[in-house]
């Protein structure tokens, strides 16, 4: 049986070193993520809404929608996956069944923030954050479901409070320490804008620190966030945007030139990792399924005997 | 349908399945891939079961993707996009009854048209080796089934036959055609005559049926020109998972060397405002 995915990110975040998060947004990007080699992955909300909806982060994607999401990439990797928890969906009695639902579509962890709902990416302006007390009661209800179904499962509080109208370092290391308390185990201070915030961040709070390398926040090196005292570091919507451009520039060329494009594009392909599409997506794997547990005969027939892709 | 279409989709999709210009509706896979299908200029596009299967489950086109996804998907798709969507019904998700609900449930998702292939449950890529065919008479019937459902929920909607006869096991051009055929007077609008494999093949299916037919240009069918196509008569000219390709290239290249520093991606301004602006109504 295999390790619940849980306690590798346990035993992942023990060892020395920081982990890179990639975030996935589908089963298949949670497939090269894998393949790739990362140790963890985020299932971001961000890339979520905009690859199934088509919509900016703004809170319109569902708590459905996204464990959905969680339980097709989990059913198709092996890799934790850190789920977007957005704001719990709520209060901290929604927050609460975030949490059950979350674990139970097999994610390893989530954060959950501080934003009032509906909410909006992190690095958009026009944000607005509920009040503290109210905060560290969906934490804590959060922590409570953790202890209940799985501890090694990892709660994550994001606090936007650096981005919001009149917030400061100093709050954001308030309101964290405040989390941790609840029983957050770790703090992902969403939007500092200095590398001396970051270091203050991680030498004042006193849970491990998830650093979202985007948008207002400093594009420092793996090396440097491991010195500052980072455990995690994402690189959220990067996935969502190199397949973005990847589409965008095949539909313009397929658009002005048609099949030429399409033959230089698998001419160009040909030796990719990804190039031998159906072998790339499992085909062959499938057919040793069928020889196994189909009657054999039967399935070395139907492929010998008909026309296509052989695996 | 997205509510700001000014047209609806089965609308849409009946003028150009009924004009008389060949047109090329690329596949999508998600909301995003269609929008940027849409931003190309294409004037439909397809959702793949074969790209639906392995961006949502990360699994291959076998037959493993359901109904419910299916039809989830769909929907997600058509209300991003103000293009007609034509949807991937697979074998119809069991027999005629079973084809009677599907076809229901997306015309209902918002889809302008859809397509059922003759192939035996769990189905497979019709490009990939290893496909079985159900009796022509069963087929037949799951289109009659097909057609009364969209004939009662919206007449304008496309229902497009594809068969599997070239192909699979035990098939021929002949078995194709007799198929086609077959299909066409139970009810299709448009044939899609998967896995042929010359343009003489293309030429003999055009002549011999009253019914447009829709082209897949991938895996074993020849990657032949647009004026090419259209000289043969050719309606519909698919390119299902092309989209679906570019993206898993790129993101192999962006995600491929964990170690070293982050590829950072520097759209253009163009696809920056698409990524962040577009959709905010």
């Amino acid at each position: 049986m295999r390790k619940r995915t849980t306690t590798l990110l346990r035993e992942r975040l023990a060892e020395p070193g920081i982990l890179v998060k990639p975030g996935a947004f589908n089963a298949m990007s949670g497939r090269i993520i894998e393949a790739a080699g990362f140790k963890v992955m985020g299932l971001s909300g961000y890339s979520v809404s905009a690859s199934l909806l088509g919509k900016p982060d703004v809170g319109l994607i569902t708590l459905d929608e996204m464990v959905t999401t969680t339980r097709y990439i989990t059913a198709a990797t092996d890799v934790p996956l850190l789920a977007d928890g957005d704001t719990g969906y709520g209060n901290a009695i929604n927050a609460m069944r975030t949490t059950q639902e979350f674990i139970r579509a097999g994610a390893a962890g989530m954060h959950i923030e501080d934003q009032v709902a509906p909410k909006r990416c992190g690095h958009v302006a026009g944000k607005e954050i509920i009040p503290i007390e109210e905060a560290v009661g969906k934490y804590a209800a959060c922590a409570q479901v953790r202890d209940e179904m799985d501890p090694d499962f990892l709660l994550i509080a994001r606090t936007d409070a650096r981005g919001v109208d009149g917030g400061s370092v100093e709050e954001v290391i308030r309101r964290a320490n405040a989390y941790a308390d609840a029983g957050a185990d770790m703090i992902f201070p969403e939007g500092l804008i200095t590398e001396e915030e970051i270091a203050r961040v991680c030498k004042e709070v006193k849970a491990p620190i998830h650093y979202n390398r985007t948008g207002v926040s400093p594009f420092l090196s793996k090396q440097r966030l491991e010195e500052l005292g980072v455990a995690i570091v994402s690189n959220a919507s990067g996935a969502l945007r190199a397949a973005t451009r990847g589409m965008w520039d095949y539909m313009e060329g397929f658009a002005a030139e048609d099949v030429d494009y399409a033959l230089r594009f698998l001419e160009e392909t040909k030796d990719h990792p990804t190039g031998n599409m159906h072998e790339f997506v499992g085909f062959p794997e499938i057919r040793k399924l069928e020889e196994t547990y189909l009657p054999k005969e039967d399935v070395i027939a139907r492929y010998a005997n008909s026309l296509g892709y052989k695996p | 349908m997205s509510r700001t279409a000014k047209v609806k989709a089965s609308t849409a999709m009946r003028k150009l399945v009924e004009g008389d210009e060949i047109f090329v509706r690329p596949g999508c896979h998600d909301a995003l891939s269609a929008r940027i299908a849409e931003a190309a200029g294409f004037k439909a596009i397809v959702m793949s079961g074969y790209a639906v299967s392995v961006s949502l489950l990360g699994k291959p086109d076998v037959g493993l993707i359901t109904l419910t996804e299916t039809v989830r998907m769909c929907r997600y798709i058509c209300n991003a996009v103000d293009i007609p969507v034509m949807a991937d019904a697979d074998t119809g998700y069991g027999n005629a009854i079973n084809v009677m609900r599907t076809v229901d449930e997306i015309i209902n998702a918002g889809a302008g048209g859809l397509f059922i292939e003759d192939q035996v449950d769990p189905k497979r890529c019709g490009h990939v080796a290893g496909k079985q065919l159900i009796p022509i008479e069963e087929a037949a019937g799951k289109i009659r089934a097909a057609d009364k459902v969209r004939r009662e929920l919206d007449p304008d909607v496309i229902l497009m036959a594809r068969t599997d006869g070239r192909g699979a096991l035990g098939g021929s051009f002949q078995e194709s055609l007799d198929r086609a055929k077959a299909y066409a007077d139970a009810g299709a609008d448009i044939i899609f005559p998967e896995g042929l494999i010359s343009a003489d093949e293309i030429a003999t299916m055009v002549d011999e049926l009253d019914v447009p037919i829709s082209y897949n240009r991938t895996g074993v069918s020849p990657m032949l020109s647009l004026g090419e196509l259209e000289q043969l008569g050719v309606r519909m000219v698919a390119n299902a998972i092309g989209a679906f390709r570019a993206s898993s290239r790129a993101l192999w290249d962006h995600l491929g060397e964990p170690e070293g520093p982050p590829a950072q991606i520097e759209p253009n301004a163009q696809m920056e405002r698409f990524l962040q602006a577009e959709g905010q109504e």
